[in-house]
């Protein structure tokens, strides 16, 4: 029961495999669409916790990689509080601990219910302890520079620098008070020469007015340090980027600190960690949620904390937060039936400065955002489960707008599964219009705060397509239908989602509207320690009018775990894509990617990883280690004890758009060497 | 460079001196909701055996290990050992998480963790799967990162050693 775990190799893997185009990308769809699993890269038996999505390299748009940002909200926690709440089982916890399980339902449920338990009379009541958890996270990394000096002899390469990133969290509850914070660290060295006797700095950490907490002091540019605590140097920089107290009890809990926190499907607020592209925001303020009875009524009011140091990618010309305020109200009502109401409203107001004073003046002007929604789920229809939302978005200034005219808009989403036979059915449909607006001024941040369901393969989007998903006028379903062939064993599956993308401009790399129509199909199979997940799909984005012709995706992605003997296992990864364009005025070149990966494991215990990766995608901008167009990187990762996880990463991988969660940033790419150690205890 | 890490080495190597502290701890109650709506506090499952499992629908080793676990749950929980797979999945792929458990045909528990509450609280990393393993006194035996072939056997006998007689 040791697995090479840790965080670190993982990210490693998510973001090598993000970045090296192929793997990682695990996506909503992976849930979904296919192979999800470990993205191609992954071979060790840990995934690093990402929010839903295909991470997809699309050549252009946004991106970064996931830090594993621990900030966990311990939300409601009340320790030892036997439950008294009617929508508990009759077992009282819900979870139905069914006698004997009968076989899996075809296709349908879930959980069984079962008879309450009562608890052994050999348990002796314990004294209250306190239960901590932490996590420790070291990272050394040293960046291979690309430039030289072509005008001296041999064209020596200069400008290599080392990174070293810590990250480490203290999580605990005591009775029914809980508590959270997380230290990152980061500092840069080998980034400054000097020339003429002159200092020279290639990248600083900092962007000017940055300030540490531990370090307070005012950018002084003489002395390139902080004036008054200048403890350690311009490079350095610690952060205590989360920080959180709660208190749960039986029928309320109130945090205050950092917290998390979506409303229905993420349509008007989802401000939740994204470790697979490194984000890491949340709400820094005050959340009170009460249950009386089967109402569950949330508040909270506060300012968005985004995370700082990055766990996985490169850190440099760190800025400062810019303090957006958020507050809203969310009401529930559960078990009329099979049927759960809800209704919820945020206001949001931005700020275009950084810093505390900003955002805190911001107070006083009108909200650039209200947006208002409701929520209709209806569980065990029959053999159905139907949910529907529908939200309203008012725009009182024209800041989201680039203040230009701004009009209001609306969400709809709606899904319902179908439970028949041997087959699962998951049906999907959604129509925003003018509602990706709420997110406008967070691009250069790099999140998001309302991520709807985009419905998307992830894993495969790119930058033209990249613009779909954060569509402001857009259309569209999916149907997926997974046939249960060997209940626990083998699954096949297809999906067709269809898109009418009604925007052009922004991100659009087409001039006129296009519908997109994307089939897949795939299977999942495990058998004892045997496994393999695959997906094969085509892409079309087919533009209106004869001369716009269509955008064509063919791709395909393949994970397998081959056991071989006395602990041994392959882990094989392969992911493709081949690209065709239409007409459109940004570029014209097809491009063809393929990534894989072959690990060697040993209980747990060992793993080594290849990683190879192919594009000829022009729109990468970085440049491979073993020719233009192709990287590779090996990965040894050692598990010496079971709560701590050593790495050893040595090679390259590609920068380009990553998609994961309904958000997409740029990731830069990478080559040099890492090593880290990761432990949680 | 050597300076740099002169100060910065010896500032964070001390943090690694927690890690005596691990196990026995008592564990964290929660309160979620499964896929059909019912409300789980963990803490009424005070003096039965409890397997939390985190995962997602997009992480392939939580996949291969789900078959085994859901084997574990077959054979052991008319003794008292209790499957709670808690799904990481974010509310966009929400409605994903109880098709994907009805075509694999499992009939454990799976809970939604949809504001990261709980994975923060016992899983700080985020690594998937990560399982935790609560014994009848309501304390933390194992934790544990990751899945390998074999992880499910030795699962197995702690869960057996722990169910007792």
């Amino acid at each position: 029961m040791t697995g090479l775990g840790g965080a670190g190799a993982q990210r490693w893997i998510v973001s090598l495999a993000l970045a090296a185009g192929g793997v990682a990308r695990a996506d909503e769809p992976a849930s979904t669409d296919a192979a999800s699993s470990a993205a191609p890269g992954q071979t060790a038996s840990v995934t690093q916790l990402p929010s839903p999505a295909d991470a997809a390299p699309a050549p252009v748009s946004s991106a970064a990689d996931a830090t594993s940002a621990p900030a966990a909200a311990p939300a409601n926690v009340s320790p030892a509080s036997p439950s008294t709440d009617p929508r508990s089982t009759p077992d009282a916890t819900g979870v139905t601990v069914a006698p004997e399980a009968p076989a899996p339902p075809e296709g349908a449920a879930v959980d069984v219910p079962a008879p309450p338990v009562p608890p052994t009379d050999d348990v002796a009541p314990a004294k209250p302890r306190p239960s901590f958890v932490f996590s420790e996270d070291f990272e050394l990394r040293w960046y291979k520079s690309p430039d030289s000096l072509p005008a001296f002899p041999d064209n020596p390469r200069v400008l290599d620098w080392f990174e070293q990133v810590n990250r480490f969290t203290i999580g605990g509850a005591f009775k029914k008070w809980t508590f959270f914070t997380q230290l990152d660290e980061v500092a840069l060295t080998g980034t400054t020469h000097f020339l003429d006797d002159v200092r020279v700095a290639d990248r600083e950490l900092l962007a000017p007015g940055v300030w540490s907490v531990l370090i307070p002091g005012a950018y002084d540019p003489a002395t390139q340090g902080l004036k008054g605590w200048d403890l350690f140097s311009r490079n350095v920089f610690i952060n205590m980027e989360k920080l959180r107290a709660g208190y749960t009890g039986k029928n309320i809990s109130v945090e205050l600190g950092d917290s998390y926190l979506a409303f229905g499907r993420g349509l008007s607020l989802a401000v939740q960690r994204n470790v697979e592209i490194d984000i890491d925001t949340s709400i820094q303020g005050v959340k009170v949620e009460a249950r009386p009875g089967l109402w569950d009524i949330t508040g909270f009011a506060g300012q968005l904390n985004r995370q700082q140091v990055l766990q996985d990618n490169r850190n440099d010309g760190l800025f400062g937060d810019r303090r957006h305020t958020v507050g809203g109200v969310r009401v529930e009502r559960y078990g009329l039936g099979p049927v759960n109401l809800g209704a919820h409203g945020v206001v949001y107001n931005f700020v275009t400065d950084e810093g505390w004073k900003s955002g805190f003046t911001n107070l006083k002007s009108t909200p650039d955002a209200v947006v208002g929604g409701a929520t209709v789920e209806a569980v065990g229809l029959g053999p159905t489960d139907w949910y529907l939302e529908g939200d309203g978005y008012a725009y009182p200034t024209a800041d989201l707008f680039g203040g230009g005219a701004h009009k209001p808009g609306y969400a709809l989403y709606g899904s319902g599964a179908v439970y028949a036979g041997k087959t699962t059915w998951l049906i999907e449909g959604k129509r925003f219009y003018q509602s990706e607006h709420v997110n406008a001024l967070l691009g250069s941040e790099g999140y998001e705060v309302a991520t709807a369901p985009t419905l998307e393969y992830e894993r495969g989007i790119t930058e033209d397509s990249s613009a779909a998903m954060n569509s402001n006028n857009i259309a569209g379903g999916r149907v997926r239908m997974d046939w249960t062939a060997i209940p626990g064993q083998l699954v096949p599956y297809w999906s067709v989602a269809v898109f009418r993308d009604m925007e052009i401009g922004g991100t659009h790399f087409n001039t006129v509207p296009e519908t997109i129509v994307h089939p897949l199909v795939g299977l999942e199979w495990t058998h004892n320690a045997w496994s393999a997940m695959a997906n094969i799909g085509y892409r079309n984005d087919i533009r209106d009018g004869k001369d716009g012709g269509s955008d064509r995706q063919l791709h395909g992605d393949v994970l397998a775990k081959i056991p071989v003997k006395d602990g041994w296992a392959f882990d094989l990864s392969l992911s493709t894509e081949w690209f065709r364009w239409g007409t459109n005025p940004v570029q014209q070149q097809d491009y063809v990617e393929v990534e894989s990966s072959v690990a060697l494991l040993y209980k747990g215990l060992f793993a080594f990883t290849w990683y190879t990766d192919t594009s000829t995608n022009p729109l990468i901008d970085s440049v491979g280690n073993l020719s233009r167009d192709v990287y590779g990187a090996g990965e040894l990762q050692i598990k010496p004890l079971p709560n701590l996880t050593l790495r050893a990463f040595y090679g390259a991988y590609k920068s380009g758009v990553r998609c994961a969660g309904g958000q997409c940033r740029v990731l830069p790419g990478f080559e040099g060497a890492r090593v880290s150690a990761t432990a949680t205890f | 460079m050597r300076s740099l890490l002169a100060r910065l080495l010896p500032l964070f190597t001390f943090l690694w001196l927690f890690a005596p502290v691990a196990h026995a701890a008592p564990a964290m109650d929660f309160t979620l909701y499964d896929v059909n709506g019912q409300q789980v506090h963990l803490a009424d499952l005070k003096g039965k055996v409890v397997v939390v499992s985190f995962w997602a629908t997009w992480c392939g080793p939580c996949k291969e290990e789900m078959p085994h676990l859901q084997a574990l749950y077959d054979k052991y929980k008319a003794k008292g050992l209790v499957i709670l797979s808690l799904s990481t999945d974010d509310v966009r792929t929400t409605s994903r998480v109880k098709p994907y458990i009805a075509s694999k045909g499992y009939t454990f528990p799976v809970l939604l963790d949809k504001d990261s509450a709980v994975v923060g609280l016992y899983n700080p990393n985020k690594t998937l799967p990560w399982t935790v393993v609560i014994d009848r006194s309501f304390q933390v035996a194992e934790q544990h990162g990751g899945y390998d072939p074999g992880d499910e056997i030795k699962l197995g006998e702690l869960v057996t050693r722990l169910l007792g007689p």
